[in-house]
């Protein structure tokens, strides 16, 4: 067992193959050694990581992600050698957008391959399709264009 | 299930599950792009529109450069191991030669004299008088495919017809009839042999395809098309019998539509549920074979079909003959690592010549149909469309002095289309005009560069088709060879073109 503590200073305990989902609390356990210290998680707060360990509950028994398609295949290889979201998948990313970015800072951060990548579809799901200006509301950032630069931007992606 | 959460000791009520985050923290800039490579082409464009940061991460992320450039040329990603930039590299290379018509070397090959060639994914074949064929792929240095040659010289059968798809190791043969046979027994007999070897291909349940043959002719002449896992073949007798047009799925030997009529002159697959035919009224007709039987029928009596009508012809002059092109390139991706892209096959141009003879002359109409549009509107409910609810916009109809070869037929492949041109009085040697339909690219290149590109000399619409306004946009670009000879005719296939020139030798420029 793992004792981990979130930034709101929640306890969790959790079992050593499902807390080494995470390569940041696998490293830090090899670093510590046999220990009973609790590992603190200063960049996640218990609502996420709530989500987080429910993922790696449910995943806990995959086959680990290879790195040999690290930086050299292209997104249509990756998008093809990934695995098909399973209906779990898809309930699990159900969420509001706040949570689901959060999942990603936290997967990050916490060096989970397959959360990450799962939640970074999820987030390109929502995108697909949707106006320029339907993009900024997703992702809450302003215009920072110039007029001229955005009447070039345009003129260029006139094919969109 | 045991896989509840094991959360043993709460220190601190959260506070913040009652209070919902502010929305969207900014994610570190390596996020977004990772987010990015799971869009499509118009949704990354839409994105480099959102913001200064999302602009500088796109135009500057090679998998995701790449992942535009591949959609503008019309290309799928291959199973080439090496970096998004090094494939973007020699994308663009290859986009950048065919613009220029600028090839890398030149080879020639020699014309055999068994009647019979075929041109398709990349491998030339031809036959030889002792029933012999010999292969030839041909080089691309960009794409880092070798040139390679083999014959097939044990086939045990004398064969009238045949074509391949190298990227399933398919060769179809068409067996000459036995002729001692009764009327009753008298069939066409199709092989489904491997490429490489000439032995019976292992993806094929029925070694050999059987199809009655209705008349006992001995001129009959073949089109045979393969599009994946389905095979199309028109039999055409010369007299007078009935042009009957067979499509089968060679996997699994069913034959899945068998139509006749004397006005099924030619056809091309349209996708792998529909084939387009063209009869002599003129009109297209797409059927779709996925709904058909095995059931020898009329091709007036068949269901499921879409009619596409042409205007009034009369005044264009007297119709001797129509034709209709198409090479998507292969279905399958290649297993071929080294090979960087592909042809997408799901983006191509269909051709239909129409041969004519007006006020004296021949002459010959050209009508472009990118396969995208014609797919749309068999798919929607309609199965009639008169000629002003497609052609216009969407097609481009263009008058040119040279005809398209009857023989030589590859002049088609993807969006490209090659033609003969005609050189000005005095001056030696060949030259061709490269015709390239691709709307993407052609958009792209048009906001960039706000001139119009002008229609080519020699290419008018005609008078009497002045009014339907096919005016689909393309490129063009011609070029000479000094060294060949006039009457010479143009193939090109996704890496090359091909110059027959029937008085030296078959030329191939990579």
């Amino acid at each position: 067992m793992v004792i981990l503590i979130t930034s709101d200073n929640v306890k969790y305990v959790v079992e050593k193959d499902v807390a080494e989902l995470s390569v940041l609390v696998k490293n830090m356990l090899e670093d510590i050694g046999p220990s009973d210290e609790p590992i603190p998680l200063h960049n996640v707060t218990s609502t996420v990581f709530n989500k987080v360990l429910e993922y790696c509950i449910y995943h806990r028994n995959d086959p680990p992600p290879s790195d040999d398609d690290e930086g050299c295949a292209s997104p249509l290889h990756k998008y093809l050698a990934s695995h098909i979201c399973s209906e779990w998948d898809q309930r699990f990313f159900d969420v509001d957008q706040a949570l689901l970015f959060d999942i990603i800072l936290a997967a990050n951060y916490l060096d989970i391959k397959t959360l990450l990548d799962d939640a970074c579809k999820a987030v390109a799901h929502l995108i697909q399709g949707k106006s320029t200006e339907e993009i900024r509301g997703i992702f809450n950032i302003v215009n920072d264009f110039t007029p001229e630069e955005e009447a070039r931007v345009k003129k260029e992606n006139v094919s969109s | 299930m045991a896989d509840e959460p094991r959360i043993e000791e709460i220190l601190v009520a959260p506070l913040d599950t009652l209070n919902p985050l502010p929305f969207a923290k900014a994610l570190p800039p390596e996020l977004y792009s990772k987010i990015f490579e799971d869009l499509d082409y118009h949704s990354l464009l839409r994105c480099a529109q959102v913001c200064v940061l999302f602009k500088k991460l796109i135009e500057g992320t090679a998998s995701l450069q790449y992942l535009i450039e591949l959609s503008v040329a019309c290309q799928l990603d291959g199973k080439s191991r090496s970096a998004s930039a090094t494939r973007l590299e020699i994308l663009r290379k290859h986009q950048l030669s065919w613009n220029n018509l600028k090839w890398s070397r030149e080879i020639k090959i020699p014309m055999h004299d068994g009647g019979l060639w075929e041109l398709f994914g990349g491998v030339l074949a031809q036959s030889t008088a002792d029933d012999t064929i010999v292969f030839h792929q041909l080089p691309s240095d960009l794409r880092s495919i070798p040139e390679k040659q083999w014959t097939l010289s044990d086939l045990s059968m004398s064969v009238r017809d045949f074509a391949m798809d190298p990227s399933q190791n398919l060769l179809v043969l068409i067996e000459s009839p036995d002729w001692t046979l009764s009327d009753e027994s008298l069939a066409y007999r199709i092989h489904l042999r491997k490429l490489s070897d000439g032995k019976p291909h292992q993806l094929a349940p029925k070694p050999i395809l059987l199809l009655r043959q209705e008349v006992r002719d001995h001129m009959v002449s073949y089109t045979i098309q393969i599009f994946g896992s389905i095979l199309g073949i028109l039999f055409s007798p010369a007299s007078v019998g009935e042009n009957e047009l067979a499509i089968w799925e060679w996997t699994t030997g069913s034959l899945l539509m068998d139509t006749f009529d004397d006005d099924i002159l030619s056809f091309t697959f349209l996708s792998d549920a529909w084939v387009l035919t063209c009869n002599p009224m003129p009109a297209l007709t797409a059927l779709n074979f996925r709904k058909a039987t095995s059931e020898r029928r009329n091709v007036y009596d068949l269901a499921n079909y879409c009619h596409f009508e042409f205007p009034e012809m009369d005044e264009v002059g007297f119709i001797t003959g129509i034709d209709i092109r198409a090479d998507p390139g292969p279905m399958s991706p290649t297993e071929d690592t080294a090979i960087p892209f592909s042809q997408d096959p799901a983006d191509f141009i269909i051709i239909l010549t129409f041969w004519l003879f007006m006020t004296g002359n021949r002459r010959s109409l050209i009508h472009a149909i990118p396969s995208r549009h014609l797919l749309s509107l068999v798919n929607a409910e309609e199965d009639l469309y008169v000629w002003t609810d497609w052609i216009p916009k969407k097609t481009r109809l263009l008058y040119t002095k040279q005809s398209p070869s009857d023989i030589w037929v590859c002049y088609v492949y993807g969006t490209k289309f090659i033609l003969s041109e005609r050189l000005p009085r005095g001056q030696s040697g060949y030259s061709a005009r490269l015709f390239n339909f691709n709307q993407l690219a052609l958009r792209r290149e048009r906001g960039q560069d706000s001139e119009t590109r002008e229609t080519p000399q020699g290419l008018k619409t005609s008078a009497a088709l002045r009014d339907v306004d096919a005016s689909l946009a393309f490129s063009s670009h011609s070029f000479v060879l000094e060294d060949a000879h006039d009457h010479c005719f143009a193939l090109c296939s996704e890496d090359h073109i091909l110059i027959v020139d029937k008085y030296a030798n078959l030329g191939a420029n990579g």
